[in-house]
């Protein structure tokens, strides 16, 4: 072996045992460079997200669309995003929206965020928007709206009055009058909506990237009309809102840039011991 | 809650599926006993109880996130095969447990583990234990337990979410031998990248079969097989019956059905063409 | 639909007594029974606990007024919210004190007799009785100053809820060591699995910068890599997730049968 080799081989070695603090402060400065000097990664829309954007979209009149917001602020990056997005477009289109949550520490952080996009847009609670609040028994909720909606929940959370007597709820009644429930969750709670709302209701997924997998099948079959996927659904419906004149950059845009970064970060990690891998096995063969 | 009378079919599908698995089992319990093919993850308790014993270091059992239900029955099941296994080489075991319930459950199986062993002395009721039931605060406590205690081999094996990855990383770093195996998809990759051994799928209920050779597990893991064979023959039919007549009803158009109708074959060319 | 009502006034103390009376003869006879009719009695549970969940799917429904909802009930169905839910609940309330109980026991005891690391436990008492105690003042309809709402909010807001959130964030460091560690090519197959994750990866991050001069219409929206991530995604991978979710959902009614029946041999069941 000439000196050459000799150098290499601790150095491909190396390359393939990087110690993990090394990476994770790598991963760090990777993450803080796009987040500080913001850069705008093209984005094409995903076809789910369109499909979720274009049924929303499509909301007559008569109808109004029911936002479950079952996350918390351990997911704020991914769903925070989606969300804000959605009500972008329903307030600049002056659609009437409900919101709801499976999950008690999701309520404040729902009602914080919508009360927050409609001061833009000046929606008024009970005349454009209304809080159904923390659901515990997922299914009975579900089947009851199907039915009933104003005997299933009765009285908003907020002011405490009956459903019937606030003005965003004229004319709605049970699940006929839904034009789309969506679900903006991390967890699996999209199921109590697709075994156990009425069917013809659309469903619609705004979910963390890891649970989008398991969510294609039931896009793919139609049992949801759209799903968000993660960060980039979020940056997706941005973008369809600003192409539409529906609603402004958000976060989506804002974490695309440091999302990338780490996915690139990923790929060339895995290059790179790849390579080192490639080239030490090469060397031992001669 | 659901009725069999909202959907007949679904009812009498079940029924059909649980009439295979039945007459498995019974032909099973009579004799005729199948072959299971290996299982990689299984293979390798032997082999992770041994690498702890030699290092002197204790091995960590995980029955998932879920409180109890069949997943974490099932992984109970398993772990009283690790433990009688652990106990016969006297390696100190740790059971960490994120619901109550099935905390109190834990704690006789792990004790009836070591009594089959003929080791009771060996039983250490701290050695199972109920940290937290909110999944970080969990998962930030079996990292702690993990490190603290330098295991030497981890099993993770039941219902797991987002922190799955947390412990399997922490293992690896201080250099466990892991096997895991879950029935949620969405964590199966975290596991595939970070564990040794991993046991995708139906290959978990397979396990108590595959360890015990038992008759009853056998013969019900071969029903599930026939009962598969059902669902796909099911899943071709109704292709088939789709992609011929659109029954479904969805957006696109079957393709057979519009070639066959008046000037098709004359459409699908324009359309060809109209894709350029 | 039956009406229950939570007793009233004086009448739940004699509720609750009549219920500590039933508990403890319960409990005595239980621990007389003997050690051979023990699991026989197990297994007759399990099969009437799981006989009516399915008698309550297979007998007829008819309509029923409930809460002013039309619902489809048989005279199963009206005792899982009133009966059952509660016990499961109450069940799941009792055994969480149990846990909590044998947590607290491990971590005194690693405190008073100073073992290694006994700060960390000392720590996790002081945390755990902080929350409760600020948590139940707070939350509990009791007189309290308004310093106790907001040392619990943040305590709760402030500190869990950001805890919670900095751990879910290490899964992002973790990713990244797991993938460079674990994903080297060594075989065939491995080099689909990289191909297809990273057309994924990049379709769902800056794949469009690499085909964003791409047409995204007609034929020419083939190549872009979003059509390929979305291609792989929905034709590829998904059909693969619905079959382990069948193989998944077979395995569990197989395991279910065989508990139902009593004939399932393992950890809880006997050999």
């Amino acid at each position: 072996m000439n000196n050459t080799t000799n150098n290499e081989m601790p150095l491909l070695e190396k390359l393939q045992k990087i110690d993990r603090r090394i990476l994770y402060l790598i991963l760090i400065i990777v993450i803080a460079i796009p987040t500080i000097w913001p850069i705008n990664i093209p984005n094409a829309p995903l076809p789910m997200s369109r499909d979720l954007w274009n049924t929303i979209n499509a909301t007559p009149p008569n109808k109004i669309v029911l936002l479950s917001s079952t996350w918390t602020k351990n997911t704020r990056g991914e769903n925070q995003g989606q969300m804000e997005a959605i009500l972008n477009q329903l307030m600049s289109r002056h659609i009437r929206f409900a919101i709801s949550t499976f999950d008690p520490r999701g309520s404040q952080v729902a009602l914080n965020l919508v009360n927050s996009v409609a001061k833009k847009y000046g929606y008024v609670y009970g005349k454009n928007w209304v809080d159904f609040g923390y659901q515990p028994n997922g299914v009975n909720y579900v089947k009851g709206i199907s039915v009933d909606l104003i005997q299933t929940v009765k009285r908003d959370a907020v002011l405490k009055k009956p459903l019937q007597d606030l003005p965003v709820m004229k004319g709605i009644r049970n699940a006929d009058n839904i034009q789309i429930v969506v679900e903006i969750s991390a967890s699996s709670s999209q199921y109590y909506w697709i075994q156990f709302l009425k069917p013809g209701v659309k469903v619609g997924f705004a979910c963390t990237s890891v649970m989008a997998p398991e969510a294609i099948p039931y896009y793919t079959s139609h049992q949801l009309a759209g799903i968000l996927w993660g960060a980039k659904g979020a940056y997706d419906y941005e973008q369809l809102n600003v192409e539409h004149h529906t609603g402004d950059w958000g976060s989506g845009r804002q974490y695309m840039g440091p999302l990338s970064a780490a996915f690139g970060l990923v790929i060339l990690s895995i290059f790179v011991g790849n390579l080192a891998m490639f080239l030490s096995r090469k060397r031992t063969r001669q | 809650m659901q009725h069999a009378c909202d959907n007949w079919f679904v009812a009498f599908f079940e029924g059909a599926l649980v009439l295979l698995i039945m007459v498995r089992i019974v032909k099973s319990m009579r004799g005729s006993i199948p072959f299971i093919r290996r299982i990689p993850g299984l293979n390798a308790i032997d082999e992770a109880i041994g690498r702890a014993t030699e290092m002197g270091k204790p091995i960590l059992m995980i029955p998932g996130i879920l409180g109890l239900d069949i997943v974490s029955l099932q992984a109970l099941n398993v772990f009283t095969h690790v433990t009688r296994t652990a106990a016969r080489f006297a390696t100190p075991i740790r059971m960490c447990v994120c619901d109550a319930t099935l905390y109190t459950i834990s704690q006789e199986v792990i004790q009836d583990a070591y009594q089959a062993e003929g080791k009771p002395e060996l039983y250490d009721p701290d050695s199972v234990r109920f940290l937290s039931d909110q999944q970080f605060a969990f998962a930030a406590s079996v990292a702690g337990l993990i490190q603290r205690e330098q295991v030497a081999a981890t099993f993770f094996l039941g219902s797991f979410f987002a922190e799955s990855l947390i412990f399997a990383e922490v293992a690896n770093s201080v250099g466990a031998i892991q096997v895991a195996g879950t029935v949620m998809t969405t964590q199966t990759p975290f596991f595939i990248a970070a564990c040794d051994y991993v046991i995708i799928g139906d290959e978990f209920y397979a396990a108590s079969a595959y360890l015990s050779k038992e008759p009853v597990a056998t013969g019900s893991l071969v029903g599930q097989d026939y009962a598969k064979l059902l669902l796909t023959f099911f899943i071709v039919l109704g292709s088939i019956i789709y992609t011929v007549t659109g029954y479904a009803g969805g957006p696109q158009v079957p393709l057979i059905h519009e070639l066959f109708a008046d000037g098709g074959w004359t459409a699908l060319l324009h359309s060809i063409r109209h894709l350029f | 639909m039956h009406n229950w009502e939570i007793a009233q006034g004086n009448s739940i103390w004699l509720a609750l007594a009549g219920v500590l009376l039933v508990t403890f003869i319960v409990i005595g006879l239980l621990t007389k029974l003997p050690v051979t009719l023990r699991r026989p009695l197990l297994s007759f549970l399990v099969f009437v606990s799981g006989l009516f969940y399915a008698l309550e799917y297979f007998l007829p429904t008819h309509m029923v007024l409930d809460h002013g909802v039309q619902v489809p009930e048989n005279f199963l169905t009206d005792l899982i919210p009133n009966i059952i839910n509660p016990l499961a609940q109450d069940l799941s309330a009792l055994l969480f004190g149990l846990g909590l109980f044998s947590l607290m026991r491990i971590h005194f005891n690693n405190v008073v007799r100073q073992r290694s690391g006994w700060v960390n436990s000392l720590a996790l008492l002081i945390s755990t009785l902080s929350m409760m105690v600020f948590g139940f003042w707070s939350r509990a309809n009791l007189h309290h100053p308004r310093w106790v709402d907001q040392v619990y909010h943040h305590l709760f807001d402030g500190v869990y809820q950001n805890m919670d959130a900095a751990m879910f964030s290490l899964i992002a460091f973790f990713i990244l060591s797991a993938s460079y560690r674990a994903f080297r090519i060594r075989s065939f197959e491995a080099s689909i699995l990289m191909t297809s994750a990273l057309i994924v990866l990049l379709g769902l991050s800056f794949g469009g910068v690499i085909t964003d001069k791409v047409p995204d219409y007609g034929l020419w929206s083939n190549f872009r890599i979003e059509t390929w991530s979305s291609w792989i995604l929905n034709i590829i991978s998904s059909p693969g997730l619905r079959a382990i979710d069948f193989g998944v959902g077979l395995g569990g009614l197989a395991m279910g049968l065989r508990i139902w029946l009593g004939i399932e041999k393992g950890a809880l069941f006997g050999d």
